[in-house]
């Protein structure tokens, strides 16, 4: 009796674990991302972003933006496409997650969406601001590109980092993103 | 009492927070006023599973080489690279449906409260892969071919009604399942003819535990309906983009091959519902009467609350 309990009760849970399931999503719009630091005296800025979406998601955002059906952004078009983002994404803190010394930066706002369609696939660049003053003594600084949602997959492109400004910055790379859900890793120190 | 808490604790799955699946790329349904911009979720990713990991990324190269051949194809392709695309167009639904959602859930937790055949599970979990695929095409055909340009509805309106109809349906067909479940057991009479089912699974407790053939089969039907009518993402996505390429017939063919792809793996979750179910109750063959009789009770009363709970949960993040 006891065991038949035991196994009810395993398949009550099991049944019950398994209906959480489908509340999770999972990826429908595929994103390849690079990542510039962006750097300046004696401060870390922010970070510049250039997300290429999938062909097919870039079907869909152009059918729901490209109002004159020219197959083109025009500015107007691209503006309302940049504010839509603006508006969607900055509850998810524009899917990046930054840690310096293990403890989360707050994303409070991305500054100049731009974006432009090219050969098939929609390019968004964006800036995410971020005041991090450098120190002499190094500071890990690591950088997510992820969805909580899931619905969004971010893959890193061949050479994702780049640094676009060297002033008096010195950095190690501690880990290249190769994959998805890969963080980068830094350590970032004064010159 | 224990059903009573059996019940509340499937019932409390849909009052767990949840994210309607929406693109962020897409404009909202409802702006959002400036005023009332939502603050950050700041959840903290966690480390994902090296499963989920391949998933994944198969998913995403499966993508690539669909888009890029798609695009090919318009250009004019031997009949080998038509076959690959069809190929991988099979391979993507498969895999699409392996990850959560899709209705496996749902066609999981019909099996447990419904005693079924494995060509009803068969039967289901094709059911549910066509018309998922179907409904998408049914948007995609809705949208740009009846009411092209006039800008009445647009792709997230026409899912969003369908998605309503949907949920609502589950929730009913969850609502109708646990009243089957709970309603009183009426005297057994056996001066009538017992169908296969019935002589292999009829407990002679005094009620009939499972319905007679021909009546089990009706709500395949409708459940079927209700958890495809959610157009797939996937395939509206790949209609759009052959319609982007002025080529839908191409969307069309992939789309069903989609859905065969989905079909494999529905099915195959359904098939080890029915077993799981049969297993369980094999090994209760050598119980009481009473006992093995309270135990597909609870089965019934369990898969009968996950369907109404879900049901519930996607309409209401649906509204």
């Amino acid at each position: 009796m006891a065991r038949i309990r035991y196994n009810a009760w395993s398949l009550m849970l099991g049944i019950w674990l398994s209906a959480i399931a489908p509340v999770q999503a999972h990826p429908h719009v595929f994103i390849d991302y690079q990542i510039s630091l962006v750097h300046q005296g004696k401060q870390i800025q922010g970070f510049q972003l250039s997300w290429r979406v999938d062909p097919m998601n870039t079907s869909l955002i152009m059918d729901a933006f490209d109002t004159n059906r020219n197959g083109r952004l025009e500015p107007t078009e691209a503006a309302q496409v940049a504010d839509n983002m603006r508006e969607s994404m900055a509850e998810f803190e524009f899917f990046t997650e930054l840690h310096l010394n293990h403890r989360r930066l707050p994303i409070r706002e991305a500054r100049d969406i731009h974006t432009k369609l090219v050969q098939q696939h929609l390019v968004y660049r964006l800036f995410i601001p971020c005041a991090i003053p450098l120190q002499k003594r190094p500071q890990t600084l690591s950088f997510k590109a992820i969805d909580p949602t899931n619905y969004v997959a971010f893959m890193p492109m061949n050479r994702p980092f780049h640094v676009s400004n060297k002033g008096q910055l010195h950095y190690t790379i501690e880990r290249q993103p190769k994959s998805m859900y890969e963080p980068l890793l830094l350590k970032v120190s004064l010159r | 009492m224990k059903t009573l808490i059996l019940s509340a604790l499937c019932a409390s799955c849909w009052l767990l927070p949840a994210h309607a699946e929406e693109n962020p790329f897409l404009p909202r349904r409802a702006p959002a006023a400036a005023s009332a911009a939502p603050s950050p979720q700041r959840t903290e990713s966690v480390d994902v599973s090296p499963w989920k990991q391949w998933l994944e990324q198969t998913q995403y190269t499966l993508n690539q080489e669909l888009a890029s051949r798609t695009r090919a194809a318009k250009t004019g392709s031997a009949p080998e690279a038509w076959a690959i695309l069809m190929a991988l167009a099979f391979a993507y639904g498969a895999f699409h449906s392996l990850g959560p959602g899709h209705g496996k859930c749902l066609i999981c937790s019909y099996f447990v409260a419904e005693q079924s055949t494995l060509r009803q599970g068969l039967v289901l979990g094709y059911l549910v892969a066509i018309i998922h695929a179907t409904s998408a095409l049914a948007v995609v055909s809705l949208l740009y071919l009846l009411l092209r340009g006039s800008g009445q509805m647009v792709l997230s309106d026409a899912t969003r009604w369908t998605s309503i109809a949907g949920y609502g349906l589950i929730a009913a067909m969850g609502g109708w399942l646990l009243w089957r479940a709970l309603r009183p057991e009426r005297p057994h009479d056996h001066t009538h003819s017992h169908g296969e089912e019935c002589r292999t699974e009829c407990t002679h407790v005094g009620a009939h535990a499972e319905p007679h053939r021909g009546e089990a089969h009706r709500p395949l039907w409708l459940m079927a309906l209700g958890i495809g009518a959610v157009p797939c993402p996937g395939a509206l996505t790949l209609l759009m983009f052959s319609i982007s390429l002025d080529f839908l017939q191409l969307g069309v063919v992939l789309a069903a091959m989609i859905a065969l792809g989905m079909g494999v793996t529905t099915t195959l979750m359904a098939i080890a519902t029915i077993l799981g179910r049969q297993g369980t109750l094999h090994m209760l063959t050598q119980a009481t009467p009473v006992t093995r009789a309270r135990a597909e009770k609870w089965l019934r009363v369990a898969g009968a609350c996950c369907t109404l709970g879900l049901g519930l949960t996607f309409l209401t993040l649906s509204l």
